[in-house]
């Protein structure tokens, strides 16, 4: 299989769980210049199931809010269209996470929550959809067990050989990982770029390509996650640090130690791996 | 139910008859051999190294890398190893021990 059938066969996935009409028709009305807030809240408000998830996400934690958010619209007005849409998204993705490999779930919440705690030392001011695309960086993985579970097996097979990494046995048997293939999906469900970059980059950061700071951040906050053992990305091993990537969040190794003093405070809800 | 979650990963001689399947083990053709939750027989036990199989991810409270503080430990050297000439990662290795040593 070439990576143009690969794609092709991602991008045609009807089997992700909720069917994403969902996220379609949020999509569709976050882009409309009339659409207000509440309108947008009380649509995802039709799905009881979605706007729990949306709700539990919204309070889990890494948006820093003061007190509980308690409805969609509510959410909405505090995080913006574009950041609920991607929630909407990711409540339709992460029960599937705890499914696809054990400590994804783990893995993908720290990481959300760490992407938050770098962005606010980084000080960058988009700091929420950081946040969105640290939940969902390895959506891919799910996208492949999804899509095409015979090549998913490879690759864990392939990783339990040879202990590498999710993302180089992915690239040995495919020649593709789950950053592109969720870069193919997202894309093709209208997501933001600014989302859809980090995810697809955040094994492969360059500074010279677009949303390069919160591509950093999300690389940064994978390699961190890994190293603190919260969760579990696939694999037992660590993938390097890029330096490059510090250097553009103008943060040196203390800020990095300093980052990880809190995670370790604030993350004892999450199961070490 | 079992936790699908709390597994270990051992060497298929420590595997006992009876422990349950934490995760399938396929084939080179990525043929299911035995599927998640699949009790180990004396028989497939027999069977494993033929089907050149020598981990086996088990069900159970235990990890993959020892018990408690120390499987997070052996975990960590794991993990890292061959970055020890990267002195970031080094440094980053050395703030998670000091956390994961204090865990538990």
């Amino acid at each position: 299989m070439d990576i143009d059938q690969i794609r092709e066969r991602i991008e045609a996935t009807g089997n992700l769980p909720a069917p994403p009409d969902v996220v379609i028709r949020v999509t569709e009305m976050a882009d409309r210049d009339d659409t207000t807030g509440r309108q947008l809240g009380m649509e995802i408000a039709k799905d009881q199931v979605i706007s729990a998830k949306v709700l539990r996400l919204v309070n889990s934690g890494f948006y820093d809010f003061s007190q509980p958010i308690a409805t969609v619209s509510h959410a909405v007005t505090l995080l913006g269209f574009e950041t609920v849409k991607s929630l909407v998204l990711g409540s339709t993705v992460l029960d599937m996470m705890k499914d696809a490999l054990p400590g994804l779930w783990e893995h993908s919440m720290a990481c959300a929550r760490t992407s938050a705690l770098i962005a606010e030392r980084a000080v960058l001011d988009d700091a929420q959809e950081v946040c969105t695309a640290g939940l969902l960086h390895d959506l891919g993985k799910v996208i492949l067990r999804q899509t095409m579970e015979d090549a998913f097996i490879r690759v864990v097979h392939f990783v339990q050989e040879r202990d590498v990494l999710f993302v180089e046995a992915e690239e040995h048997i495919l020649g593709a990982h789950h950053g592109d293939f969720a870069g193919w999906l997202l894309e093709k469900w209208g997501l933001p770029d600014r989302l859809i970059y980090p995810i697809m980059d955040h094994h492969n950061f360059q500074e010279n390509r677009p949303f390069a700071y919160s591509t950093a951040v999300i690389h940064l906050a994978d390699i961190l996650c890994r190293a603190e053992a919260l969760g579990r990305g696939g694999d037992l091993k660590i993938p390097s640090l890029n330096p490059a990537a510090l250097e553009i969040l103008d943060l040196a190794i203390e800020d990095v130690i300093d980052i990880m003093e809190r995670m370790n405070e604030e993350m004892r809800d999450i199961r070490r791996f | 139910m079992p936790d699908r979650e709390q597994m270990r990963h051992i060497p298929v001689g420590e595997a006992q008859v009876g422990d349950r399947i934490a995760e399938a083990i396929y084939n080179e053709n990525g043929r299911v051999l035995l599927p998640v939750g699949a009790r180990l027989s004396e028989a497939v036990l027999s069977r494993l190294n033929g089907w050149g199989v020598d981990h086996v991810a088990v069900q159970g409270q235990e990890d993959p890398f020892g018990e408690g503080t120390n499987s997070l430990l052996n975990a960590l050297e794991h993990r890292f190893a061959g970055h020890e000439e990267d002195p970031l990662m080094m440094r980053i290795k050395d703030a998670a021990r000091s956390h994961l040593s204090r865990h538990r």
